[in-house]
């Protein structure tokens, strides 16, 4: 098998080992490529079904063509979308200018709790990846969180031989992160080869185009001259900049996103 | 494009992760405004560039200057893309190494040219031997802090391969490195002209990928079974060998046999796949609805795997409390999951010293040992030399995976759990009977033996049993019936219908039979015996060349008119009465047994071919 089949039937593994070991599963969705390629594998999984709810968790700032794509793409694949939104936090007034951790965690840790206690989800599946940052180098595939979602990074157990932590004491959830193992150029690399429909925003309009999707107030666009998923990937074959250089609440402090995702951030 | 992986493993502080940190760096493979964080973070921190930072993400690894938990990294050079394992080497994060270095292709051992051969570097040699790593090379790091002196690697060199010799553990190279001044790591370096080796890089290159060897005996564990729409698909990871349309195999620990009817795959353009192998996770459905689970194995028939509720293995522990004998812990093996008891401890071995011990006793966190557990129920398993991944299990405490395990040969098992296990009391020893079999033998006119009939209530078993105790009676020869049903009143009033149960119950059968074997007689034992496991237990125990099993059935409509003791009548109108091979397991035996369906071949029939088979072989 080649490298990107080892990645798919690996990631296919991971979520079949989620479904049949946990009750109340749902994931997370932002339409981004991530999660994107997480929905396709998830109906390789299961034979052209998804069998569990699908969660976008709305801050209300998101660009507007995501929304778009968010209702057609439910409509066209077929599954049960759960939008949450920090109702409480938006009538406040939250925005970045209050700070863009304090943001972060009121409209997009707090509102995925919030959809978390509601429907007393016990596992969350995220597409996040290795090669994306520092803190999420350092993750396992099964992701245990306390009953507030702190992650405690320094004590992880220990995963090997595809044994994973699927049990856990009432009250704490799991991240499932499937596509752990995957580095941003596997995932392009298979939205080629699978052909997976993405939002226009990836590609190249007047030399700029998103590396990676957020809200619209934090999230800048890169140079680029890419307008099809093979030139995106020869530009990043070729590229020394960061994925996420883009998203400005990584940039707020060294450890940033170490400091976010220990409170629950994805 | 070729992926290799690698770890780097070793002691805490001895360089890893600048080595790794420096690979990036020289190969271009670390974005700029990564370097352009670490280069804030040290200037914060006034030091100088720190090339491990670039991996120690972690706010406190920085701090502390040590790696807490593994990081992957990737790099591309050349035609080849790798995925770089940075283990941590402090004693308390044994726990991450392992996670780290069980998926790597190659490990290097790195070692600290000033420091040497420390407690770490021991314990991961043997962990990289356990976890079963394949490639393993050793790396001298710091060469500049000792002014790149030869003699200083070439006794380092001398002092480890002994030590890895001892461990079974063959590297493939020592390379002479200095991460932070740059020699060997991405270049030959000038300064060590006495080395004549690959740089680091260059060995990287030059490090062959060996194949993933997918043996040929079909493994499939049950991940699970859907019924999303009118399909029932079974889905699971193929472990082992390969899967087309059309085979047959087999289902255990029942041993039920039926065919793959069809490959299920999404989307199915163009056209459903005809076969599958190694590593696919795949779907498939049965042309016969058999009740297959989540845990089961589906094997090919001429290649079954192992079923034993004993199971031996080596094993590291992780847990803060040791392991020790009678304790229950949960095992986890591929899909499959069990209650298990420490039934014996036969070895402890002390991880970083290496010395071993057969006192018994206990194995304490970050140690290893050879471990005999006991499950509730039998386990579906192979040797891992033989197949890895249905050969490897990890055991849990509680939520918490505190252990993991290599399955030892399995060949001797019963022999050995029974030679070490059993006995209660340590300060007992056997006391040599005076008389030999064959001085039994000679006295008696022929030699013991041990009819074991097993199958599901209602086969026949109590009446082909009390036909062969009158027929051997009447040639002379010494015999006795154990009836399953009589041991209820006696030795077994004590015991019920559950599996743990029926297991004793067979495990004291075979003991009673053994005795009255070794007493010189043909013993008939009629019992149920649904498990696999205890039959092989009672085999073991009596010898090979002593015992016959035979496996009585007959079709159900067959059962329910003869109902011996109205046993089928009662579960008809009581769903709590269980009867194995209706509603409990009867795990059929293999090809170890005689098989009679005793509606068509009649109890003579039976008997007279029994008969010739026994008489033959006690003389």
């Amino acid at each position: 098998m080649d490298s990107l089949t080892d990645l798919e039937q690996e990631s296919i593994y991971i979520l079949r080992e989620a479904y049949a070991k946990i009750d109340r599963l749902g994931m997370l969705w932002s339409m981004g490529k991530d999660s994107t390629v997480l929905l396709r594998l998830t109906q390789k999984a299961f034979f052209g079904h998804v069998p569990y709810p699908v969660i976008h968790i709305d801050t209300s700032y998101k660009i507007k063509e995501m929304i778009e794509f968010r209702d057609r793409v439910a409509r066209e694949v077929g599954f049960e979308l759960i939008i949450g939104q920090n109702v409480e936090a938006l009538a406040q007034g939250m925005n970045h200018t209050r700070g863009r951790l304090v943001c972060c965690t009121a409209l997009k840790t707090d509102g995925l709790q919030q959809v978390i206690d509601q429907h007393r989800f016990k596992a969350i599946i995220v597409g996040i990846r290795r090669d994306e940052e520092g803190s999420r180098g350092k993750e396992r595939f099964f992701s245990q969180r306390s009953q507030s979602s702190a992650w405690d990074v320094t004590d992880q157990p220990p995963e090997f031989w595809n044994q994973y932590r699927t049990d856990f004491p009432p009250g704490e959830h799991v991240r499932v992160h499937p596509i752990l193992h995957w580095t941003e150029v596997d995932v392009w690399r298979y939205i080629e080869r699978e052909q997976i429909p993405l939002i226009d925003l990836y590609f190249a309009r007047g030399g700029r185009r998103y590396r990676s999707l957020g809200c619209a107030p934090c999230t800048g666009t890169c140079e680029s001259n890419a307008t099809s998923v093979p030139e995106i990937i020869q530009e990043l074959l070729a590229s020394k900049v960061g994925e996420r250089s883009g998203r400005a609440q990584d940039q707020e402090d060294s450890h940033a996103m170490e400091k976010l995702r220990s409170k629950g951030y994805m | 494009m070729q992926r290799l992986s690698f770890v780097v493993v070793g002691h805490v502080d001895h360089g890893k992760s600048t080595l790794v940190g420096r690979l990036l760096a020289d190969t271009g493979s670390v974005p700029e405004d990564r370097i352009e964080r670490v280069r804030r973070i040290c200037e914060e921190q006034r030091k100088p560039f720190e090339y491990a930072f670039l991996l120690d993400a972690l706010e406190q690894e920085q701090l502390q200057g040590v790696t807490i938990d593994v990081t992957e990294v990737r790099f591309r050079w050349k035609e080849r893309e790798y995925l770089i394992i940075d283990a941590p080497g402090h004693k308390e994060f044994i726990k991450n190494m392992i996670s780290g270095a069980a998926h790597a292709d190659a490990a290097f051992l790195l070692i600290d040219a000033l420091e040497g051969v420390q407690e770490q570097s021991r314990r991961h040699a043997w962990l990289l031997r356990f976890l079963g790593t394949k490639s393993v090379a050793v790396i001298v790091s710091k060469m500049d802090r000792v002014d790149y002196r030869q003699e200083v690697f070439e006794s380092l060199r001398a002092a480890y391969t002994d030590f890895l010799q001892g461990i079974d553990v063959r590297p493939l190279a020592f390379l002479p490195v200095s991460a932070a001044a740059g020699d060997n790591v991405s270049r030959r370096s000038e300064r060590m002209p006495w080395y004549g080796g690959p740089s680091f890089l260059e060995f990287l290159e030059q490090l062959e990928l060996s194949a993933g060897v997918s043996g040929k005996a079909l493994r499939l564990p049950v991940q699970d079974v859907y019924k999303f729409d009118e399909r029932r698909i079974i889905a699971g990871r193929i472990e082992s060998g390969t899967l087309a349309v059309g085979d047959e195999i087999q289902v255990w620990p029942s041993g039920h046999t039926a065919r793959v009817k069809s490959i299920e795959a999404w989307p199915v353009a163009p056209e459903a796949p005809a076969s599958c192998g190694a590593g696919q996770s795949v779907g498939l459905t049965l042309d016969f609805q058999l009740f297959v689970q989540r845990g089961d194995v589906l094997a090919d028939a001429a290649s079954p795997p192992r079923v034993s509720s004993f199971l031996t293995g080596s094993v590291f522990w992780l847990g803060r409390q040791p392991l020790e004998p009678n304790r229950r812990y949960r095992l986890k093996m591929a899909t499959q999951e069990r209650e298990v008891e420490v039934f014996s401890i036969t070895q402890t071995i002390d991880a970083a010293s290496m010395d071993v011990s057969s006192e018994g006793g206990a194995i304490k966190q970050n140690e290893a040992g050879e471990v005999v557990f006991r499950a509730v129920r039998p386990l579906v398993f192979d040797e891992a030399v033989q197949i890895p991944s249905t050969g490897r299990f990890v055991v849990l405490d509680g939520y918490d995976v505190v252990g993991g395990g290599i399955v030892l040969e399995a060949e001797d098992l019963y022999h050995r759990a029974y030679r070490t296990g059993l006995p209660k009391s340590s300060s007992i020893s056997p006391v040599h009977a005076a008389l030999t079999s064959a001085d039994r033998a000679l006295a008696y006119g022929h030699a013991s033996h041990v009819i074991w009939l097993t199958g599901v209530p209602g086969a026949g078993k109590s009446t082909v049993a009390r036909r062969l105790e009158r027929e051997l009676f009447n040639r002379d020869i010494k015999t006795f019936v154990l009836d399953g049903e009589n041991l209820r009143f006696g030795l077994s009033a004590d015991l019920g219908f559950a599996d743990q149960d029926r297991s004793e119950q067979a495990r004291r059968a075979a003991e009673v039979a053994r005795l009255l074997q070794h007493a010189g007689l043909v013993v008939i034992v009629a019992l149920v015996s649904p498990f696999v496991a205890d039959r092989q237990y009672a085999r073991a125990l009596v010898g090979e060349e002593h015992f016959t099993l035979v496996h009585l059935h007959a079709p159900l409509e067959v059962l329910h008119r003869r109902d011996p003791h109205g046993l089928y009548a009662r579960a008809a109108r009581d769903e709590r009465i269980h009867i194995p091979g209706l509603n409990a397991p009867f795990e059929l035996p293999g090809a170890d047994c005689l098989a009679f369906d005793t509606s068509s071949v009649g109890v003579d029939g039976v008997c007279d071919e029994i008969l010739r088979r026994v008489l033959k072989s006690i003389g």
